[in-house]
């Protein structure tokens, strides 16, 4: 972290868009104040982290002293791009190496304050959380910032970001949607039918297996091949590229983990908690909708989990075939070098996974029976 | 109240169960045991329909209960097995409250059932009403799973050898609570188990089973007495005398014995003893409290000056006690014979041990 | 031993499979006339299909092997006394690291590195990394403790138990991480080819780009077969190492 902020150059100064820039160290670019002022808080953390080794009450503080060093880093940013950007309108400065060697400790770091707070202590957790963004939060104050590549990226393209924003949660929602629809009923059907639950697991097993860009790309001449035969399918945009074979492919993937999980959950209750409700004289839905699927509902919400954030990551590799979402930009972005663009919809992209898996954990947690303690993993 | 005709089951080629008859009486509570792989469970799940008979059938109350719908015969019939089977994701008094919510009962009279079952099996359901079944011991989801089985107050009640994943401990304790719910409610009882012991302690009748089929059938006292086969002498082992006694009760080798009162004149007190020995002492409610020993040296005053007092209950057995209970207390407290009381606490005679050994 | 046996030859059946694709891809010649627009090329001519297999493989075995080196290591190291500290944060890493889309980890990574093999490589190991760490961490976790009482009991020295003891026990969990790690990596490394690492995802990207159905069919059989067949042979040693165990 601290080789970043220093060895490596914080900030690439380009002329303008494509071009590559110069590199320019944070010594060379800071004002004098400004760095000792970092310094000094450094100095301060390193003390904090080597001599009182995460005491429980200084664990806070110190994420604060972080956090500062952090905003700091960005607004000192902000303010050589505003002045670069007076003087040159085309001029850009972005960040680089050094910045995210600094962005990279500074996630590890959190991270470890994170997990050493114990289980129970949802206030601390939620601080610390609150205390690694605030940062980035407060980068909306700060005039120059703005003038930063990245974010310059974002002004420009905002409309066209907001679209693919929205096309990504439209496929990954709907794609995950089906295949819940579809993986439940799957899952209950294999364990009914043991014979075949075999064969449709070879199945999905393989399908998974397949490398996804194969798999879309796989589709395209079936799914063209139909809309050229039938008029309707045509009529309502039914094509070889786009959102079809796009959503296909990611129901096919998105079906294993649930359907899995839905067996594997159906699965692990125990015969005699089916045959006493048998002999209650529970009626095979009644027994399916009160007794089997509460008591899996923790494993199978896990395998949404599983298939809802591999449908993020996957939606992205779609928009190879046409189907729209960040994926868009980011391939767009490589082809044309563009690193800022690739950043612009990639940080997001992994942001979206990252977020849906612990809006999925803290789901899991509320829809999971009480009396009974589950390990999910 | 069950009839079962001329009931064969198949797996496959197999005869699980082979042309079994038996009735079964209204409140009785019928033990069937056998070797594991007999065909007891078997028998037992025809009776709620998890098994359609290969051949006869069965009748409950007169009823065919092939012609009923098996939901609504399970949901008259209650059913206990060994491993319990509580939904884990429902609390102790949820479970119990199941088959009422099918039956769609009012929402107060089931809490009141709930509650009345929870005491009824021993459970205080302040403590217990709200627990999962992982908080509880086994001997504890044992109760939930009988009070679950009770909860529609079904005539017929199907217990699977419930008790058989119990410490011995435990299982003894849920044995002597399933007699005295039994007493209470008189429900009509199909009861396996593999522990012969367990059959003689609980049933009114035991049918005894081999390879699918009935091998005997009767009171316990007969199977003891009257063992058809080497088999069953067998299986109900060489103890069998002993286990009879468990079966007797003290009354019947009670015979009267003279006794004194705490406050009766010494003198008087040593004519009485008649087998020149002792003499029972009892208190002024005619409880015995004591005995006073035929050698003294120039007695005077009252009995009371002379007995000897010891922790009594040691010595005494009620006369509803089994002799085996009264056996053990004698060999516990070393002595050849104990006074027998009645349901008052009162002195009713004494029981000694040549009687039993002379007359059994 | 039937279910190897049999296990085995439709193992050898999909590798004979893989090998006469890759060399021979004309073997579809129908199904690419069938599906190609008129004037387009039937096979993918820039390199051959054998070609971008080897180096497919050696893109993901060399990335591969590096995150089985490393997150074995790390997971090892942090389940031992001395790195109990981070085992926490380890875990976690693992955890998230396996939400991260890897298309994100791969754009970012040629952001920073540029184009070619070499950023896919960077990827791929760090991607690669995460799977294994979690399979070692779960599978060593998983060892039951009074096994451990057991052979502390018996006299065995902290390395011996983990030798003999922990590290037997837990290898068919550390493998079932190592083959998830490796069949994603094969995935990713097919993407790779939008950031020009070569492989198997060259014709596909070249097919999707040129609306070439043929040549999407050609990277895409391979890669699958390959992604397969990987898969299969890695559950089939995990299978080994069960029936040895039971
Ligand atoms: N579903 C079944 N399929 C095949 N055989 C069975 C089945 N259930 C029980 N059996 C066989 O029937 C015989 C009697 O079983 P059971 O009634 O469970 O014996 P137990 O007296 O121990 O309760 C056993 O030999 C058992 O293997
Ligand atoms: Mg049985």
């Amino acid at each position: 972290m601290i080789v970043g902020l220093f060895m490596a150059p914080l900030l690439s100064l380009k002329p303008n868009r494509l071009m590559p820039g110069d590199p320019g160290y944070l010594i060379d670019i800071a004002p004098l104040n400004d760095i000792l002022l970092v310094l000094s808080l450094l100095v301060l953390f390193l003390i904090f982290a080597n001599l009182l080794s995460w005491n429980k009450h200084l664990k806070l503080f110190m994420c604060l002293i972080l956090s500062a060093i952090f905003y700091k880093i960005i607004t000192i940013s902000g303010d050589v791009a505003l002045v670069r950007s007076e003087a040159d309108f085309l001029a850009r400065t972005a960040f680089t190496t050094g910045f995210w060697l600094f962005v990279a400790g500074y996630i590890v770091v959190m991270m470890q304050a994170f997990a050493t707070v114990i289980e129970k202590k949802y206030d601390i957790k939620l601080l610390i959380i609150l205390l690694t963004i605030a940062p980035v939060g407060l980068l909306f104050f700060n005039g120059g910032v703005g003038e930063i590549s990245i974010f310059k990226e974002l002004m420009s393209k905002q409309d066209r970001f907001l679209l693919e924003f929205k096309n990504h949660l439209l496929i990954s929602g709907s794609a995950s949607f089906s295949a819940i629809l579809i993986g439940i009923p799957l899952g209950i059907y294999s364990f009914r039918h043991q014979r075949l639950s075999e064969r449709i697991f070879g199945l999905l097993n393989i399908v998974q297996t397949i490398p996804s860009i194969a798999l879309f790309g796989f589709l395209i001449a079936p799914f063209a091949w139909l809309a050229s035969k039938s008029d309707f399918l045509d009529s309502v945009g039914f094509s070889g590229i786009g959102f079809a074979p796009a959503i296909t492919a990611l129901i096919l993937y998105g079906l294993l983990p649930i359907v899995r999980n839905t067996y594997a959950g159906i699965s692990s209750i125990d015969p005699s908690v089916v045959e006493s409700a048998k002999g209650m004289g529970m009626t095979s839905g009644q027994i399916l909708i009160k007794i089997q699927l509460p008591v899996s509902m923790p494993l199978l919400m896990n395998g949404i989990r599983v298939s809802f954030v591999q449908c993020i990551g996957n939606t992205a590799v779609a928009a190879l075939v046409g189907a729209g979402g960040f994926g868009l930009f980011i391939f767009q972005g490589l082809g044309q070098s563009a690193v800022d663009m690739v950043l612009l919809c990639a940080i997001p992209t992994i942001l979206l996974a990252v977020f849906a898996d612990t809006i999925m954990q803290f789901i899991i947690k509320l829809t999971s029976p009480k009396g009974m303690d589950y390990d999910t993993d | 109240m069950i009839q079962i005709k001329n009931l064969t089951k198949n797996y496959n080629d197999y005869a699980a169960v082979k042309d079994i008859s038996l009735d079964i009486k209204k409140g009785e509570l019928c033990v069937m045991i056998g070797p594991s792989g007999c065909g007891k469970s078997t028998t037992l799940k025809v009776l709620n329909r998890l098994e359609t008979p290969t051949e006869g059938s069965v009748f409950i109350n007169g009823e065919d209960i092939s012609n009923i719908d098996p939901v609504i015969l399970r949901r008259g019939i209650g059913y206990v097995i060994q491993n319990v089977g509580l939904f884990p994701h429902m609390t102790a008094s949820e479970n119990i409250a199941t088959v009422p919510q099918l039956l769609k009962w009012d929402k107060n009279k089931i809490g009141e059932r709930v509650e009345y079952l929870l005491n009824l099996v021993g459970l205080e359901p302040f403590e217990y009403s709200k627990k999962y079944p992982a908080e509880l011991s086994g001997g504890e989801a044992q109760r939930v799973g009988v009070a679950r089985a009770l909860a529609a107050d079904p005539e017929v009640l199907l217990m699977d050898e419930p008790f058989g994943a119990l410490d011995p401990i435990t299982r003894s304790e849920l044995q002597r609570s399933l007699v005295k719910i039994q007493s209470e409610l008189k429900k009509t009882i199909l009861f396996v188990t593999h522990d012969i012991d367990e059959a003689i302690l609980l049933a009114d009748m035991v049918v005894l089973m081999k390879d699918g089929e009935i091998v005997q059938s009767g009171s316990p006292t007969q199977m003891l007495e009257f063992p058809v086969n080497k088999f069953v002498r067998d299986f109900v082992g060489t103890d069998r005398a002993l286990k009879r006694l468990s079966l007797t009760k003290v009354e019947t080798f009670c015979k009267p014995a003279p006794y004194v009162s705490l406050n009766t004149d010494i003198s008087n007190a040593v004519e009485m003893i008649d087998n020149g020995i002792y003499i029972w002492v009892v208190d002024e409610n005619e409880k015995p409290c004591g005995w006073l020993d035929a050698y003294m040296d120039e007695p005077t005053g009252f009995v009371k000056d002379y007995c000897t007092i010891d922790s009594f209950e040691n010595f005494t057995v009620s006369k509803k006690q089994s002799v085996k209970e009264a056996l053990n207390k004698m060999i516990k407290s070393g002595v050849n014979q104990l006074v027998v009381v009645d349901g008052d606490e009162r002195l009713l005679g004494e029981i000694s041990i040549d009687d039993i050994i002379q007359k059994s | 031993m039937i279910l190897f046996k049999r296990a085995d030859k439709k193992l050898f059946l999909m590798l004979f499979a893989l090998m006469l694709f890759a060399i021979l891809p004309e073997l579809l010649m129908p199904l690419y006339k069938a599906t190609a627009k008129i004037g387009q090329d039937l096979v993918y001519s820039r390199a051959p299909i054998l070609s971008l297999l080897v180096e497919h493989i050696w893109l993901t075995l060399f990335s591969s092997g590096l995150s089985a080196i490393f997150g074995i290591m790390l997971g090892v190291l942090v389940t031992t006394k001395a790195g109990e500290d981070f085992k926490q944060v380890v875990t976690m890493f693992g955890s998230i690291g396996q939400t991260l889309p890897p298309v994100a980890v791969l754009a970012i990574a040629a952001g920073f590195v540029g184009y070619g093999t070499k950023p896919t490589l960077i990827a791929l190991f760090l991607y690669g990394l995460f799977p294994i760490i979690a399979g070692t961490i779960a599978g060593l976790n998983a060892v039951g403790r009074d096994i451990i009482l057991a052979a502390e009991g018996m006299g065995m020295t902290e390395s011996q138990i983990f030798l003999k003891v922990k590290l037997p026990l837990a290898a068919e969990v550390i493998i079932a991480g190592v083959r998830t790690s490796v069949v994603i990596n094969i995935g990713t490394a097919t993407i790779g080819a939008a950031i020009g690492a070569g492989g198997l995802g060259a014709p596909i990207m070249a097919g999707l780009i040129n609306d070439n159905f043929p040549f999407i069919i050609q990277g895409g059989v391979a890669v699958g077969l390959l992604a397969v067949f990987t898969d299969r042979l890695i559950s089939l040693f995990e299978m080994r190492i069960r029936a040895y165990r039971t």
